[in-house]
């Protein structure tokens, strides 16, 4: 919701540019909440762009194989940790709201998510190696070339 | 944030930038303290700035996974593809098994955990929506329903704990309603209502009738008996509150593949082919998708997302039939194809006035 709140909040006084964006970047729509970025309030630190899928064919796929690299991590996590893991990140639900949801205490909630950080960066920089390009942990074979 | 004594491994600094970034996200954001202390702790070394950002730079890629909380079918385009290729995965050889499975894990956990298990309403939701022309919007809402507004569209969101009720005031926009026996969602459309049994339509109120295509489930089409003498469309007319309860004629029922268009008196049904239900929806993703119509409609479809106005200066032109594929608001490709594929001479009168002639030499 919030960054659709944001967008809400900006003066749209020139109708033309607008159009133009929005034509541009109608793909990723559904992202519900964007994370807070400590580093936004660094100097001197680059953020990485936001989550837009692009036009070419390429973009996509990347996304595609991005998204799944993630799904895998999801699965290492234990029952609770990953509940809670997505409760935030696929729903967006506050750490008091998975907390009631479950009956539990948000510091629980903090923690879980602090394994589920921790598990998923290691999992995830693995896959992708420090390029960011993407890396199979599978056996190459005729296919799809993950 | 606990205290915790650092120690001089990249693990433990690591462990602390992951806490950082948790910490950014919690209920009301950082406050000056905590910004203060990140400063702080950022500056012991580059290592720990280094962590900070690979921290923040994957908690924010693992925004992606959001995609999740929405049905494959709810989304055409990209979305779906990119979720139904993940389903493939299942039926992939034996090395291409754990994805799957995986995959499938994940899907039937999403799928378990339905929204209304967890009741929380946000007054927040309840508000006036609106879209400027050539602008599109994604709104999602407490319940998780997700509504697309199209151009030069506004809508009033009435959500209260025992019904979910929304005034589509003018314009066009799709509904994908989470389901909720306990919450009947309902869109009134001027002395339209529409109630949702399944799960995803569009109405719009671009013509002189009300228009609704149902692209999953179910929906039921009623008739409002307003005492309003004007009619339901201004937003001071009607009072769709939840507290009123509304008199209505149930007329139609209306299912998955199918279009309606209704007046107070009449309506007629028509169904529609895969393709064609895909094309009628296809503004959602800010595409315009033709199939053989005449150039005027298109010209007025396309008319609908920009303060331009165009103008067809010849009859037998107005009715070449054209078909393709455009982005909403790009003008210039589409007089691109004209001008170059079809013999049409696209002439700027001014700033805000386009006319279309035949070239010199052509004819339709």
């Amino acid at each position: 919701m919030r960054a659709y709140v944001a967008e809400r909040g900006k003066p749209i006084d020139e109708p033309k540019p607008y159009l133009f964006r929005t034509a541009k970047h109608v793909a990723l729509n559904h992202i519900k909440r964007e994370s807070i970025r400590p580093t936004d309030y660094l100097e001197d630190m680059d953020s990485i762009e936001s989550l837009e899928a692009g036009d070419t064919l390429e973009d996509e796929m990347i996304a595609q194989q991005k998204l799944e690299i993630h799904c895998a991590a999801v699965a290492t996590l234990p029952p609770q940790c990953r509940r809670i893991y997505l409760m935030c990140k696929v729903y967006g639900m506050s750490y008091r709201e998975i907390a009631e949801a479950l009956n539990i205490t948000t510091s629980t909630v903090e923690s879980h998510l602090e394994k589920a950080f921790s598990r998923c960066q290691r999992y995830v920089q693995t896959r992708l190696g420090d390029n960011n390009t993407v890396r199979s942990t599978r056996p190459r074979s005729r296919g799809t070339g993950l | 944030m606990k205290k915790v004594v650092p120690l001089n491994s990249r693990e433990a600094i690591r462990a602390e930038a992951q806490r950082w970034v948790l910490a950014f996200n919690k209920d009301g954001g950082p406050t000056d303290d905590d910004i203060q202390a990140m400063r702080e702790w950022s500056s012991q070394s580059p290592v720990h700035r280094e962590e900070l950002k690979q921290a923040t730079d994957f908690w924010h890629e693992a925004d992606r996974l959001s995609i999740l909380a929405v049905p494959i079918s709810r989304y055409s385009g990209t979305t779906s593809r990119l979720i139904r290729w993940l389903s493939q995965l299942v039926k992939m050889p034996r090395q291409y098994r754990l994805a799957g499975a995986t995959f499938l894990m994940l899907v039937g956990f999403v799928v378990l955990l339905e929204p209304w298990m967890i009741s929380f309403t946000t007054q927040s939701d309840n508000a006036l929506y609106s879209t400027l022309v050539g602008e599109q919007k994604t709104l999602t809402l407490s319940d998780k329903s997700v509504i697309r507004l199209d151009t030069n569209t506004t809508i009033k969101v009435e959500y209260s704990d025992s019904e979910r009720r929304i005034h589509l005031i003018k314009g066009q926009a799709h509904f994908a309603v989470a389901r909720n026996a306990h919450r009947p969602f309902e869109v009134y459309a001027d002395y339209g209502l529409i109630r949702a049994v399944g799960t995803a339509f569009s109405v719009s109120l671009l013509k002189q009738d009300i228009q609704v295509i149902v692209d999953e489930g179910k929906v039921e089409l009623a008739r409002v008996k307003s005492s309003s003498p004007h009619g339901n469309r201004s937003v001071k007319g009607f009072d769709a509150s939840p507290s009123k309860a509304v008199l209505a004629d149930t007329f139609l029922s209306l299912e998955k593949g199918q279009s309606a268009s209704f007046d107070p008196q009449q309506q007629t049904i028509r169904k529609l082919q895969n393709e064609e239900l895909s094309r009628e929806l296809s503004w959602r993703e800010g595409l315009l998708v033709f199939d053989s119509k005449p150039l005027k409609d298109v010209i007025a479809e396309v008319g609908r997302y920009t303060e331009t106005s165009i103008e067809i200066k010849d009859s037998a032109l107005a009715e070449l039939e054209v078909g393709g594929r455009f982005r909403v608001g790009d003008l210039e490709a589409l007089f691109d194809v004209l001008s170059s594929g079809f013999g049409v001479q696209v002439s700027h009168i001014d700033q805000n006035h386009i006319e279309l002639s035949p070239a010199t030499g052509a004819s339709f």
